[in-house]
């Protein structure tokens, strides 16, 4: 059992009337690297905020390493935050704004300038001690913004959508890099993205935010291949949604029949005709298949597109009004308006019951 | 908690302070003055009336009133157009020199103006400056009346006020979208409809920012008129100062400076209405 | 065509200058000038700037307006920058109504004050004197600051605080070590609004100056009625040199200060 070092036990927060954070609760682990990934407006900064302080909790208790923190002062609290914009202090020098929180806990000097030194060269910034912010990119700016949350030397990092305002490379490479840090420090890291790419690549565990809830917390890969609601599956990734109605059940196979009137056959797990069913299939598990088998219909492929590493197109079936979404690895080109059979394989095929409205 | 609540206190009671007690109060102070009496040896009886509000109307007030609104309205219209073009001008340089040139347009406006108003005597008087020069030139036979008169007024006023309106006005044009400009020009407007149609809309609130930074001085600057009116000109300034310091009658200067601050905020509601920002007035 | 309009236009602005800039030139020439009557140049002296010195009013009037401009900056900034830090943050009974009575004195006309001032002095028996006319330099003085201040501050993102307390640092901590410097500029041009102010007004002093209590504007003022020596040149003259000075140190060090730290 891996140890719990920060409990939200059924957190709100009211704004004027209105609840922004409703009964949230989540055990965040020692050492891992926990992700916030929701659209904006859902609540997933300020739930970051609530744990550093800034926001003051309506209801609930948050604790850390078991001691109760709720009505602590983000003065006093030991967790620090990587600012959206870096917040650094632009009058100061990089080592002035990396020393600040070590002078604020009045660390004796000679510790203090043996800790700044660290977390410089850790975060490879050596040489820029005595630059103003402004004298920095935006990659060396967000260096200077970690040094100054890390070398803190406490247990939990919050990083609040701390790497949106770089461009797209950089941003790839800092993602590689700041997972690097995470491992090195064994440093508890709290991330807020509406970036699902970056949640994917970077997390232990995510957790999906949704108007002020968790719709479901996993791995990357859970939270990928299984989505447990039809809000995941339609944040995460590409899918193509269908609803159907189950037609006959076997042993093992249940048949059912979509609205578009595909008839498919999927896993059984102990369903009843006439029950409603959400099927969710990703674009890049539909295959072109030469002949027709089970879960295999013809379709009309428009708006093809070649990227060089995969091959998007829709395709058009039935009375051509709704078109799947699929992705190819092959190279094979597909001439738009083409006849082709596609194929749904039932593995690849994700339930959610009819509680899913 | 409390320690918190004491400090709150302990900070925020300089500006309460202040605001009531020399702001406040005195103009309230003023209000109530407005309502008293005066006796005849400068003294004021406590007595209620409405007298010094009903002198104002008296003719020779009026008259001096709208003296003043028309030298004011007189020297706003001409600093609008000296600012107007002054500022389009302006955009044609490069950033670097234009801020340099608006820290010039301060620079006499942060020396004393009364020793820039005497400047103007030295030029304008019969035996000045101006007046010398363009006889020497044979351009005139005898020196013309450049001040102790109405003139020697707005030149004064606009000369001290000049800056009030340039700094706001350059800040309004300087903030157009020079591509919305061109994009005007690609649609085929013209100079002067670009200018009736962008920069006078863009612009109105700079503009009646300066207005307002430049007409209300100008009803109560009573030191021009009396140095470039030679004291024969009154304007409301010098009505409400003779009422306190020559004839003594306190209550009808203070109805007057009442009638002021109440045409002041009838105006500043015009400048919200049309979209300007108190804290941009006089804002320098 | 195009190449004439643009010397047109340059012709405008430089005689927007000479407008602007005519009386001040013109009062320095005229205290180089031999001559007593500043209407002809005959040659060059510097026998105004000697006898100035010598000119005891004239001398104690400008003690007097610099100290009631270097102690009502002082305070006007001081209390201005805590206004304005205060109005921001802090809510408090009555908060809308301060806020509205200090933009009074910046739109109502000076001399309103300057008489609402007076009759409250003469209200509360004050003697008038140097004590009234900084009291009445500061009240006109601190909104201006606190427009100014005001202005950097709303422009401030509020994360710089956060992460002042996120590292650990106090309300009175984080405001001397984040905010302040950061308002600096702010703070800066409003004392030097507050300071420019003082040094010119004649209004608001014209009525709460007392018998012994003369500044430079009022003493100029009565000057000019009497008869104006070219020593008050000098005078005028060294007084705009200060100003120029002051002005052109604070532009360098502010520019210096902002290449160094970019913006703020």
């Amino acid at each position: 059992m891996e140890k719990v070092i920060i409990r939200l036990e059924n957190v709100s927060k009211k704004y004027d009337k209105d609840y922004v954070i409703k009964n949230l609760s989540l055990d965040i682990y020692d050492g891992e690297f926990l992700t916030l990934l929701g659209p904006s407006g859902c609540g997933k900064t300020t739930v970051l905020r609530m744990i550093s302080g800034l926001e003051a909790v309506t209801e609930g208790k948050i604790y850390l390493e078991g001691e109760d923190i709720t009505d602590v002062s983000p003065i006093y609290r030991a967790v620090n935050t990587i600012f959206q914009n870096f917040a650094l202090f632009p009058h100061m020098t990089v080592w002035d704004n990396i020393n600040f929180g070590l002078k604020m806990k009045k660390v004796p000097v000679d510790i203090a300038q043996k800790r700044i030194k660290d977390a410089i060269s850790l975060v490879k910034l050596d040489g820029y001690e005595k630059r103003y912010p402004s004298e920095l990119s935006g990659g060396e700016q967000q260096r200077v913004a970690i040094a100054r949350g890390i070398v803190m030397n406490h247990k939990v990092l919050l990083l609040d959508e701390s790497l949106c305002s770089l461009d797209l490379k950089l941003k790839r490479e800092m993602q590689v890099e700041l997972k690097k840090l995470q491992k090195k420090l064994k440093m508890t890291f709290i991330y807020v993205t509406h970036d699902q790419d970056e949640a994917l690549t970077m997390s232990d565990r995510i957790a999906i935010i949704n108007n002020g809830t968790i719709e479901q917390l996993g791995s990357p890969r859970e939270i990928y291949h299984h989505p447990k609601t039809l809000f995941t599956a339609d944040f995460i990734g590409e899918s193509n949604i269908f609803k159907a109605v189950v037609k006959k059940v076997s042993k093992d196979i249940a048949y059912v029949v979509t609205k578009e009137g595909l008839l498919l056959e999927v896993d059984n797990n102990e369903y009843q005709i006439d029950d409603k069913l959400t099927l969710i299939v990703r674009p890049e598990n539909i295959q072109i298949v030469n002949k027709q088998s089970s879960n295999t219909y013809i379709g009309k492929i428009i708006n093809y597109i070649y990227d060089g590493a995969l091959a998007k197109m829709e395709v058009k079936f039935g009375d051509e009004k709704k078109a799947l979404k699929v992705t190819l690895f092959d190279d094979k080109n597909y001439e738009d308006d083409s006849q082709v059979y596609f194929k749904i394989p039932k593995e690849s095929i994700t339930i959610l019951g009819d509680n899913n409205e | 908690m409390n320690r918190k609540k004491a400090f709150q206190i302990i900070v925020t009671l300089p500006v309460v302070v202040y605001s009531l007690l020399l702001i406040l109060i005195p103009i309230v102070y003023v209000l109530f003055l407005s309502f008293l009496k005066s006796d005849s040896f400068g003294g004021i009886e406590y007595q209620f009336t409405l007298e010094n509000y009903l002198m104002i109307f008296d003719i020779i007030y009026i008259k001096i009133l709208l003296k003043s609104f028309i030298i004011g309205l007189l020297t706003t219209f001409i600093c609008i157009c000296i600012s107007y073009p002054f500022s389009i001008f302006l955009m044609d340089k490069s950033e670097t020199k234009r801020n340099l040139l608006i820290k010039l347009v301060m620079i006499p406006f942060l020396t004393n103006s009364l020793i820039r108003t005497y400047g103007w005597i030295v030029l304008l008087r019969k035996s000045g400056v101006v007046n010398t020069t363009l006889s020497s030139l044979n351009l005139i036979d005898k020196p013309l009346n450049l001040m102790y008169n109405n003139l020697g007024i707005i030149i004064g006023m606009v000369y001290t006020l000049l800056p009030f309106m340039i700094l706001p006005v350059y800040s309004a044009v300087s903030k157009i979208d020079a591509r919305v400009i061109d994009a005007a020009k690609d649609l085929g407007a013209n100079k002067i409809k670009r200018f009736i149609h962008i920069i006078v809309p863009e612009t109105l609130a700079g503009v009646f920012n300066g207005s307002l930074m430049v007409f209300i001085p100008a009803i109560g600057y009573f030191f021009i008129s009396d140095i470039l009116g030679g004291g024969k000109i009154m304007i409301v300034g010098n009505l409400i100062k003779n009422q306190f310091l020559t004839a003594r009658n306190w209550p009808f200067g203070a109805a007057i400076s009442i009638f002021l601050i109440v045409f002041t905020f009838l105006l500043i509601r015009i400048y919200k209405k049309i979209g300007g920002k108190l804290d941009e007035l006089g804002g320098l | 065509m195009e190449k004439k309009n643009k010397t047109l236009r340059n012709l405008f602005i430089i005689l927007v200058y000479t407008f602007l800039y005519l009386p001040i030139v013109i009062l320095v020439v005229f205290s180089f000038n031999a001559s007593k009557m500043n209407i002809v140049f005959t040659h060059f002296t510097f026998e105004w700037y000697a006898k100035l010195f010598q000119n005891k009013d004239l001398l104690e009037a400008f003690r007097n307006t610099m100290i009631i401009a270097v102690v009502s900056t002082a305070v006007s900034t001081v209390i201005g920058t805590m206004s304005a830090v205060v109005l921001q943050k802090y809510d408090f009974k009555g908060k809308d109504l301060v806020n509205k009575l200090i933009y009074i004195p910046i739109v109502i006309p000076e001399i309103v004050l300057g008489i609402a001032l007076l009759s409250v002095y003469t209200l509360f028996h004050l003697n008038l004197g140097m004590f009234t006319l900084i009291l009445s330099h500061i009240a006109f003085s601190i909104p201006f600051v606190i427009t100014s201040v005001r202005s950097t501050l709303t422009q401030l993102s509020p994360t710089y605080e956060q992460a002042a307390y996120d590292l650990g640092a106090g309300k009175i901590r984080t405001f001397f070590d984040v905010t302040l410097p950061l308002i600096m500029p702010g703070v800066i041009s409003g004392g030097t609004l507050a300071f420019t102010l003082s040094l010119d007004d004649v209004v608001i002093s014209y009525f709460t100056a007392g018998p012994g209590s003369n500044t430079l504007p009022l003493k100029i003022y009565s000057m000019i009625k009497t008869g104006i020596t070219p020593d008050v040149n000098a005078l005028s003259s060294l007084m705009l040199l200060v100003v120029i000075i002051v002005l052109v140190s604070i532009t360098y060090i502010q520019s210096k200060s902002i290449q160094k730290r970019g913006k703020v």
